[in-house]
C-alpha cells in the first residue's frame, strides 16, 4: 500500500475519533441544558456560592464570602498550605473599607 | 517534473515525504511525542479550568444580591438580629433574609461537613421538591421535625459507610449527649458540585449543632429588586454599619471568573521550560538542514526537481507531523478531562478533601482556543520547516552536493 493511502487512513481515524468527541460534547451539553433547571433551583434555595469540589478548609470551600484573615490565620502566606489552595486565587477584597498594610506600623 | 492531475501529483508528494519523515524516524517520532504531550498539557488545563468557570457560572445568577457578613477584630462573627430591622429601612431593600450555616468537622472521618439550616418544608413544596430524592420517613421523624435533614450524595456514600445512613448523631466532646438526625433525603447527582459536602438541617436543629446563641445568626442576605441599586445599598449598609462586609453578587461572579484563570496562568507559566525545551528542539531544525538534507535536496534539483516541488515535500513534512500531533494532543486532553475525569490534574482541585465530587465536568470546548492552538502550533513549525528548505533550494545543486 501506498504511504500516501497509510496517511488517509490515520485521517479517517482522527475524523472519527473527533466526531465521537464531538458528538459526546453534544450530548453533554444537552444533558447539561436539562439538569440546568435543578441546579438554579437547588442553588435559589441553598444561597452559599462555590462549588463543592474541595472542603479541606472554609476559605477554600467558600472563599467567595470567606472573611479577610481566615486565609492566613495559621501563619503569614499559610494560603498554599492545603494542596487545593495552589488552585485558588484570594478572594477579592477590594470591597473592603480601608486597604490592608503589612508591615511596621507608622507612628 | 512529476505528471499527472494536481491530485495525483500531491499524492506523490505527500508518499514523497512520508517516506522522508521515516527516513529519519527517531528524531521525527521524538518531536511528535513531545509536540503532542505539550499540547495535550496546554489544552488539558484550559478546558479543566474553563469548565469549572463554566460550572460556577451556570447558576452565578441565582445568588442572593448581597451577602452581610459582621467582621469583629478580622474575624467573621455571628449577626445579631437587631440589624435586620435597620438594613429592612434602606430604601430599596425588598427583603432581609436570615442565614444559619457552619462547618462540621468529623474527626473520625477527616471530613469537613457544610451545614446549612433553612425550613425543610419548603423544599417539600413545588418545583424544590424535584432537588430532592426523598426517602421514606421514619415515624420519630414526624415526631421530631426540627432534627430532620437532607444531605448531599458524597456525604451520604461517606454516612453508609459507618452505618449511619439512615440517622446521624453529632457529637462534639463539650455536649452533654449526641443529638440525633433523621436523613429524609438525599440531593440529586445533578447538583452534586454544589451539594456533595452539603447537609441541609432543620433551622432549629442547625442551631443546636452550630451551637448558635438565639437571635445571632451567621450571616444575612439582602434582596434587591433592582440591579442599579445593588452596589449603592451595600455602600449604604457599610457607611451605616462599619463593622459589617458586604459580598454582593457582582463580586461573587468576578471571583469565580478569576479564580482558575490566575493559577492555570501560573501552571502553564511553569510549563515554559518545556515550552522552551520544545523552542530549542525547533531552532535546532530551523537553524539549518543537516548536510544530509541538504544533499537531498541538492540530488533532487540536479535530477531535475522544481523549487516549488522540493517546498511542498517539505511543507507537507511539516504539514503532517504539526497537524498530526496537535489534533492528537487536542483528542487526548479531551478524552482525559471528560472521559477519564482528569486524574492526577483532579487531586490539585480537590487536595485534602475526604468527600469527592465525582468530577463529571460540562465541556466547555472554545473554538477560539482550539484555532489558537493549531495556530501557534502548526504555523511556526510549517514556518521553521519550509524556510530553510527554501533556502537550500534556490542555491546551486552542485555547490550543495559538494557541501561548499
Amino acid at each position: 500500500m501506498r504511504y500516501s493511502s497509510w496517511l488517509a487512513i490515520v485521517m479517517v481515524v482522527f475524523c472519527l475519533w473527533s466526531g465521537l468527541e464531538y458528538r459526546d460534547f453534544h450530548k453533554q451539553l444537552l444533558q447539561t441544558e436539562q439538569e440546568l433547571k435543578s441546579r438554579r433551583q437547588f442553588q435559589k434555595a441553598v444561597g452559599l456560592p462555590n462549588l463543592a469540589i474541595t472542603s479541606a478548609a472554609r476559605y477554600l470551600r467558600h472563599y467567595s464570602i470567606t472573611d479577610l484573615t481566615t486565609p492566613f490565620q495559621d501563619y503569614p502566606a499559610s494560603l498554599d498550605h492545603f494542596p487545593a489552595g495552589f488552585a485558588f486565587v484570594p478572594p477579592d477584597y477590594s470591597n473592603m473599607p480601608s486597604s490592608i498594610v503589612f508591615g511596621k506600623l507608622e507612628m | 517534473m512529476i505528471s499527472g492531475s494536481w491530485f495525483e501529483r500531491q499524492k506523490n508528494i505527500i508518499d514523497y515525504s512520508l517516506q522522508s519523515l521515516l527516513r529519519r524516524r527517531s528524531k521525527n517520532i521524538l518531536i511528535l511525542i513531545i509536540f503532542v504531550l505539550l499540547v495535550f498539557a496546554v489544552s488539558s488545563i484550559l478546558f479543566i479550568t474553563g469548565s469549572l468557570t463554566r460550572e460556577m457560572m451556570i447558576t452565578s445568577n441565582d445568588l442572593p444580591d448581597i451577602t452581610v457578613q459582621r467582621i469583629l477584630g478580622g474575624r467573621q462573627v455571628n449577626v445579631p438580629a437587631l440589624f435586620i430591622p435597620e438594613i429592612e429601612k434602606i430604601p430599596g431593600v425588598e427583603a432581609v433574609e436570615t442565614r444559619v450555616w457552619g462547618y462540621f468537622y468529623l474527626t473520625s472521618l477527616q471530613a469537613n461537613f457544610t451545614i446549612y439550616g433553612m425550613d425543610l418544608n419548603l423544599l417539600e413544596e413545588g418545583e424544590y421538591r424535584k432537588i430532592v430524592n426523598w426517602k421514606n420517613i421514619p415515624e420519630q421523624a414526624e415526631k421530631n421535625p426540627d432534627f430532620r435533614m437532607i444531605v448531599g450524595q458524597g456525604v451520604y456514600e461517606l454516612l453508609k459507610d459507618i452505618q449511619m445512613e439512615k440517622a446521624y448523631l453529632f457529637y462534639q466532646p463539650s455536649w452533654e449527649k449526641p443529638i440525633p438526625f433523621d436523613i429524609i433525603g438525599t440531593f440529586k447527582t445533578e447538583t452534586e458540585l454544589q451539594s456533595n459536602d452539603l447537609m441541609v438541617l432543620q433551622t432549629e436543629g442547625a442551631r443546636r449543632v452550630l451551637e448558635l446563641p438565639p437571635d445571632e445568626f451567621s450571616d444575612l442576605v439582602v434582596y434587591v429588586p433592582n440591579p442599579e441599586e445593588i452596589e449603592n445599598i451595600a455602600l449604604k449598609i457599610r457607611r451605616y454599619f462599619p463593622e459589617l462586609r458586604t459580598v454582593t453578587r457582582a463580586q461573587i461572579q468576578n471571583t469565580y471568573s478569576s479564580v482558575f484563570g490566575w493559577k492555570s496562568a501560573f501552571v502553564l507559566s511553569s510549563l515554559l521550560v518545556a515550552i522552551f525545551a520544545f523552542l530549542i528542539l525547533i531552532w535546532d531544525k530551523a537553524s539549518g538542514l543537516s548536510p544530509e538534507e541538504k544533499r537531498e535536496i541538492g540530488i533532487l534539483k540536479a535530477i531535475g526537481w522544481d523549487t516549488d516541488v522540493i517546498l511542498s515535500v517539505k511543507f507537507w513534512e511539516g504539514l503532517i507531523l504539526s497537524g498530526i500531533s496537535s489534533l492528537a494532543g487536542i483528542l487526548l486532553a479531551y478524552a482525559y478531562i471528560y472521559w477519564l475525569r482528569a486524574p492526577g490534574l483532579r487531586e490539585i482541585f480537590i487536595g485534602w478533601s475526604t468527600i469527592y465530587p465525582s468530577f463529571q465536568l460540562i465541556p466547555d470546548v472554545d473554538p477560539k482556543f482550539l484555532l489558537l492552538i493549531v495556530t501557534i502550533s502548526v504555523v511556526p513549525y510549517l514556518a521553521v520547516t519550509v524556510f530553510p528548505a527554501w533556502k537550500a533550494a534556490i542555491t546551486d545543486p552542485d555547490a550543495i552536493i559538494r557541501n561548499i
